[in-house]
């Protein structure tokens, strides 16, 4: 009896450490996603004296062969400061059908290029997974085709114009519009395929302040910088906040990609 | 020689000269030779230098075997008292696992090497989700780790087989500066 009592004291404390903590996938049913960790990504580069605060907010539309649609939205909050260190709050919800019906989980991400070092915040759990700050990753692939001719042994061309200045947000920008147009079956394609990216770039703040992208593939989506505040944002917005457990990673588990989208 | 044949670790004992002059000539895959820290061809190299050698006859079938006995002994439903304990077993060994720390925050590291729009086909790697199509080259990405329901993978548009008893599974997905979702790869 005793024996089993023990076993019993065992097997409820196991549980309850169980509990604590998500089962490793494959494991029960799951009826909606749920968030496992994050890890934040080194910077491409940083950006200093252009500190802001805003949100990006991007709608994507896709319209299938069946003439249905998918309509996804989302919002991220988006901060830098003038030493270029960075946070953005991001919610599951972007992830779409990855995080359907468990979308209410923020993620923070905090690069840090003054103390070193990467964060990703889980609020819930109140957990700072760091990862080590190995230099703004680069980008060594440059997107071939621009000016035209076979890319990856498809036919396509790329023309790039400019559309001239307008203040969008309170900021300057300059708008570019690059398209790329697949030849007609170039990928077995009945006509030609056209790619349009227009993007307003804010020199002030060294990135795009609205960017619209059509690719008959794979719908609209249209990405826009709002709410923008110029001002020094408060330091302690890029700090681990008090009562989180940081979780030391010292290798970064994953590489940022190498880019291969329209520049 | 062709970039697939370069990359190919299974491909003939090419001179290799060849893949130096491929290498020279094609940028996109010197930058993934970069990229990759020089692994991959030397994996490559190692590949072909051990072509000759095979497992001894049976081992694959011993293999698929085990692993099916395996599957299905856990598919099957419990029918006596064994069953719990045995549970109470897992149980335990779950509950010390967590308390050594045995348990790892993270899966094994595997390199991310692949671009956003899923150019490359190496195992493992990130497969573009349509929301990546025309992201521009040089914006940033997280990663976010999450469990889902079988289901979600159908919704991507992507095949899910029926077969296996796991209802869930694990994802990495690369996340832009908008928090929508880039890529996506699977870890079981």
């Amino acid at each position: 009896m005793k024996t089993f009592s023990k076993i019993a004291i065992l097997v409820a404390a196991g549980t309850l450490a169980w509990a604590q903590s998500p089962p490793a996938a494959g494991q029960g049913r799951l009826d909606r996603p749920r968030f496992l960790g994050a890890e934040a990504g080194m910077p491409r580069r940083v950006v200093k004296g252009a500190p802001f605060t805003g949100d990006l907010v991007t709608e994507s539309t896709r319209t299938l062969a069946d003439g249905n649609r998918i309509h996804q939205t989302s919002t991220a909050h988006v901060v830098r400061d003038s030493e270029g260190r960075t946070r953005r709050e991001v919610s599951l919800a972007g992830l779409g059908a990855l995080a359907a019906g468990g979308g209410a989980q923020q993620v923070i991400f905090l690069n840090d290029p003054v103390a070193g070092a990467n964060y990703a915040l889980d609020p819930v759990r109140k957990v700072a997974d760091k990862s080590a700050w190995t230099g703004p990753a680069t980008s060594s692939v440059t997107v071939e085709g621009r000016r035209g001719g076979r890319v990856g042994g498809i036919d396509q061309s790329v023309t790039k114009e400019a559309l001239g200045s307008s203040t969008i947000e309170g900021l300057r920008t300059q708008g570019t519009r690059i398209t790329v147009t697949i030849a007609a079956g170039a990928i077995g394609n009945a006509a030609p395929i056209q790619m349009v990216t227009e993007r307003w770039y804010s020199a002030d703040l060294q990135m795009p302040v609205l960017t619209k992208r059509s690719d008959p593939r794979s719908g609209e989506t249209v990405t826009r910088l709002t709410n923008v505040s110029r001002a020094d944002p408060s330091p302690a917005l890029f700090q681990v906040p008090p009562g989180f457990r940081v979780v030391d990673h010292p290798a970064p588990h994953f590489r940022t990609p190498e880019g291969a989208g329209i520049e | 020689m062709n970039c697939e044949e370069y990359w190919n670790e299974s491909a003939g004992p090419e001179p290799e000269e060849d893949f130096d002059a491929h290498l020279a000539a094609c940028p996109a895959c010197a930058a993934r030779y970069a990229a990759s820290g020089s692994v991959a061809p030397d994996l490559r190299l190692l590949a072909a230098a051990m072509k000759h050698i095979s497992a001894p006859p049976g081992v694959e079938a011993q293999l698929l075997r085990a692993y099916r006995e395996q599957y299905g002994r856990r598919a099957r439903p419990a029918r006596d008292a064994r069953w719990w304990w045995a549970a109470a077993a897992a149980l335990l060994l779950a509950a010390s696992a967590l308390f050594t720390g045995a348990r790892a925050p993270h899966p094994p590291q595997v390199a991310a090497n692949s671009p956003v729009a899923g150019i490359e086909e190496e195992e493992n790697a990130f497969t573009a989700l349509p929301n990546a199509a025309g992201s521009a080259q040089d914006e940033d990405v997280d990663l976010v780790r999450v469990e889902l329901p079988r289901s979600a993978i159908t919704a991507l548009g992507i095949p899910a087989s029926d077969e296996g008893e796991a209802e869930s599974v694990e994802a990495e997905v690369l996340v832009g500066p908008d928090g929508m979702a880039r890529a996506v790869r699977f870890l079981n």
